[in-house]
C-alpha cells in the first residue's frame, strides 16, 4: 500500500468518485424556493406595526336631570352604576395588552443564540439571558401582538416544528410543523391565530389560518404564490408580495380568501411589503428600469392607488431599499446602498416624502452581504445587524433613532422579537 | 444561444429568476459534490446548498462586482456547510463503514480497498479539516482561496491542510495495522 505515502495525489479522483457531480434531484424545489423568495436576507421577522386609529369614545350622557318619579330616577341611576361598572372592567381589561397595532411600550427583547437558545437580550447593558434551551436548536422567536406569548422554531433531528411559548418561558407546547419553500408564519391581531405558508407540501399558493391553541386549520388557496402575508391594520384583509415573473407585485386579499386583487405599484417592485400603521399605506422598493442606479422608495394608498416617491431624484447616484415604516406612521426606515463600494447606510425619511432623508447609525461596507433591523415598539430604537458579504458574519447595533447614536454589540442573533407592552401614558 | 455569465448575473440582480436558474444550474452538481464531501450527509449538503443558493438570490443585489458571482457563490455554500457543523455542535458526522469485499493478498489494483480506507479517513477529518481538503483537491481551489473562502488566516488554511494529510496517513497506517484477514466469503470480520 506504498500508494499512500501520497495520498494526496489519490485525492481528487478519490473525491471525484466518492461524489459525483450531478444536477440534484432537488434543484428544482430549490430554484422554485428561491422564485418564491424576495431579495433580501430572511433571518428576522420585519418589525410588524401598528395603528394609529384609536377611535374615541364620546359620552351620551347629558346633564340636564328631568323631573321624574322616584322610582325612574332610582332605576336609571342603578342601570348607570352597572353600565359603568361594566364599561370599567372593560376598560381595565383593555389596559392591561396593548392595541394589536398602534405605538406601544418597549417589553423584552428576544434573541435566538448562537448556541441554540432563546434568550433575552437587554439593549441598554447587552447583556443576555437564556429563556429557554431545548433540546434541539431553538431560533426565531416572534411575538404575539399582545405580547403574552411568543412562537419559536425548534430543529431537532433535522425537523423543523413551530413552538409556542408564554412570554416568561413557560408553558412551551408544540403548535405544528414549519411549512415547506416560502415558510413564513405572523400573528393574527387577535394572538390567537397564525396566518402560515408552507404547510400544503409547500404549494406556494395556499394560505393557512393556524389556531394556535386548538390547532384547528382553515387553509385557502389563492391560486398565486402568497409570500409573507401579513394581516392589514383596520380591515379583516391580508396584504401579500408575488415574485413569479408574471405576476411580481404585492396584492390584497380578504382574510377568508376572497376579494383578491392586485395593488398597482410601480414596475420593478422588488420590496418585502411594510404597511403603514393604520393599514391605508404600502410602502416598497422599486428596480430601475433604465441604466444606472435607480432604485427608490414609494409609497402608495392601497385602496386610492395614490403613489408617492419619498427618496431624493433618481440621479442621487444611490439605491434605496427595505422601507419600514416606524410606529408612529408618520416616518419610514430605508436602506440606502452605495454601488461604489458597496456600503449600507440606514435613514429616517418622512412617510410623505416632504423632506430630506435623515441618515442613522454606522455606515459599513457589507458587498454581497445586507442590512437587516427591526424597530422597538416605541419607535425610539433600531437593532441592526450588518452582514459582511467577505465573511458573512454579522455585527450588530442598537441605533437611536432621534439622535442617530449607535451602540455595537456582540451578540449575533438568529431572529429576534420586541414584546409590545401597553403605554403607559 | 450561449449567454454570458456576466450578462446572467445582472440579469438575476434585476430579478430575472431565469437568468438565475440558469447560473445555478451551472454551479449546482459541483458544489452539492462538495458540500456532500464536507458533509458526509446528502441530507445535510442539501439543506447547505439550498441555504447558500437561496442567500444568493435574496443577496445578489447587493454584490458590486458580477465577475465574482461564482467565488462569492461558493462562500456563500461552504458558510453554510460550516454554520451546519456549528449548529451540530462540532460533532463528527458519523460515517457507516459499509461491508467490503477485501482485496486479494498482494493485489495492488484493489482499488476498491483503497477508496474505502481513503474515505474512512478523509471521514475521520474534523469537518472544518474537511472543508479544506475538499475545496483544495475536489475544486482544485489555491489555499489563498479557500482561506479567503472560509474567513480564516491562510496560514490557518495551510495548518488544517498539511494535518489532514498526516492525521489520513497516520488513520490509514493503522486501519492497515488493524485490518483482520479476509473471511470465508469475502468480509471482514
Amino acid at each position: 500500500m506504498t500508494g499512500f505515502d501520497r495520498i494526496e495525489t489519490r485525492l481528487p479522483d478519490l473525491m471525484a468518485d466518492l461524489a459525483a457531480a450531478k444536477v440534484p434531484d432537488y434543484f428544482d424545489d430549490m430554484l422554485e424556493r428561491a422564485s418564491q423568495t424576495r431579495q433580501k436576507p430572511a433571518w428576522a421577522s420585519l418589525e410588524r406595526w401598528l395603528p394609529v386609529d384609536i377611535t374615541a369614545q364620546t359620552s351620551t350622557l347629558r346633564g340636564r336631570a328631568p323631573a321624574l318619579r322616584p322610582l325612574v330616577i332610582l332605576a336609571i341611576l342603578a342601570l348607570a352604576i352597572v353600565v359603568g361598572a361594566v364599561l370599567y372592567a372593560g376598560s381595565q381589561r383593555q389596559d392591561e395588552l396593548p392595541p394589536p397595532f398602534g405605538l406601544a411600550r418597549n417589553g423584552t427583547l428576544l434573541i435566538g443564540t448562537a448556541d441554540g437558545d432563546i434568550a433575552t437580550f437587554d439593549p441598554a447593558t447587552g447583556d443576555t439571558r437564556s429563556l429557554i434551551s431545548g433540546p434541539g436548536r431553538e431560533a426565531g422567536p416572534l411575538f404575539s401582538p399582545d405580547g403574552q406569548r411568543f412562537v419559536f422554531v425548534r430543529t431537532e433531528g433535522g425537523k423543523e416544528t413551530l413552538f409556542v411559548s408564554n412570554a416568561d418561558g413557560s408553558n412551551v407546547r408544540e403548535v405544528g410543523p414549519v411549512g415547506a419553500g416560502d415558510a413564513w408564519w405572523e400573528w393574527a391581531p387577535t394572538s390567537d391565530r397564525l396566518v402560515v405558508t408552507g404547510l400544503d407540501e409547500g404549494k406556494p399558493t395556499v394560505v393557512t389560518i393556524l389556531d394556535v391553541d386548538s390547532g384547528a386549520r382553515t387553509a385557502f388557496d389563492l391560486g398565486i404564490a402568497a409570500s409573507t402575508p401579513t394581516w392589514r391594520s383596520g380591515h379583516d384583509q391580508l396584504v401579500f408580495g408575488n415574485w413569479d415573473s408574471a405576476n411580481a407585485g404585492h396584492y390584497v386579499v380578504n382574510a377568508d380568501g376572497t376579494g383578491l386583487r392586485r395593488i398597482e405599484t410601480a414596475d420593478g417592485t422588488i420590496s418585502d411589503l411594510s404597511l403603514s400603521p393604520d393599514g391605508s399605506k404600502l410602502a416598497y422598493a422599486t428596480w430601475g428600469t433604465g441604466t444606472g442606479p435607480s432604485e427608490r422608495i414609494h409609497v402608495i394608498d392601497i385602496d386610492s392607488g395614490s403613489d408617492t416617491v419619498i427618496t431624493p431624484d433618481a440621479n442621487d447616484g444611490y439605491l434605496w431599499q427595505g422601507p419600514v415604516f416606524l410606529p408612529d406612521g408618520r416616518s419610514i426606515v430605508a436602506r440606502r446602498f452605495t454601488p461604489e463600494g458597496g456600503s449600507f447606510r440606514l435613514a429616517v425619511i418622512p412617510a410623505d416624502g416632504s423632506g430630506p432623508p435623515r441618515f442613522i447609525g454606522p455606515e459599513r461596507i457589507i458587498e454581497g452581504g445586507g442590512a437587516d433591523f427591526q424597530v422597538s415598539p416605541d419607535g425610539t430604537k433600531l437593532f441592526v445587524q450588518y452582514r459582511n458579504g467577505e465573511t458573512l458574519e454579522p455585527t450588530s447595533f442598537v441605533v437611536d433613532v432621534a439622535t442617530g447614536e449607535a451602540t455595537e454589540h456582540q451578540v449575533k442573533p438568529e431572529g429576534l422579537s420586541w414584546q409590545r407592552l401597553p403605554l403607559t401614558d | 444561444v450561449v449567454v454570458d455569465q456576466r450578462e446572467l448575473v445582472e440579469r438575476a440582480q434585476r430579478g430575472d429568476h431565469d437568468a438565475f436558474a440558469e447560473l445555478a444550474r451551472r454551479f449546482v452538481a459541483r458544489l452539492d459534490a462538495a458540500a456532500r464531501l464536507i458533509l458526509r450527509d446528502p441530507e445535510l449538503a442539501r439543506d447547505a446548498v439550498q441555504e447558500g443558493f437561496i442567500g444568493a438570490w435574496r443577496n445578489l443585489p447587493t454584490l458590486r462586482d458580477p465577475d465574482r458571482f461564482e467565488a462569492w457563490l461558493r462562500r456563500l455554500v461552504f458558510r453554510a456547510c460550516i454554520d451546519i457543523i456549528r449548529r451540530r455542535g462540532r460533532r463528527l458526522i458519523e460515517v457507516e463503514l459499509t461491508e467490503i469485499d477485501a482485496p486479494a493478498a498482494g493485489d495492488l489494483a484493489s482499488i476498491v480497498a483503497d477508496r474505502e480506507l481513503l474515505d474512512a479517513a478523509l471521514g475521520r477529518l474534523r469537518p472544518e479539516w474537511r472543508a479544506v481538503m475538499v475545496m483544495h483537491y475536489y475544486l482544485g481551489m489555491p489555499l489563498p482561496d479557500v482561506a479567503a473562502t472560509l474567513g480564516i488566516p491562510i496560514g490557518t488554511a495551510k495548518s488544517r491542510h498539511h494535518r489532514s494529510l498526516e492525521e489520513m496517513r497516520s488513520s490509514i497506517a493503522a486501519d492497515l495495522s488493524t485490518t483482520p484477514s479476509p473471511v470465508a466469503g469475502g468480509q471482514y470480520a
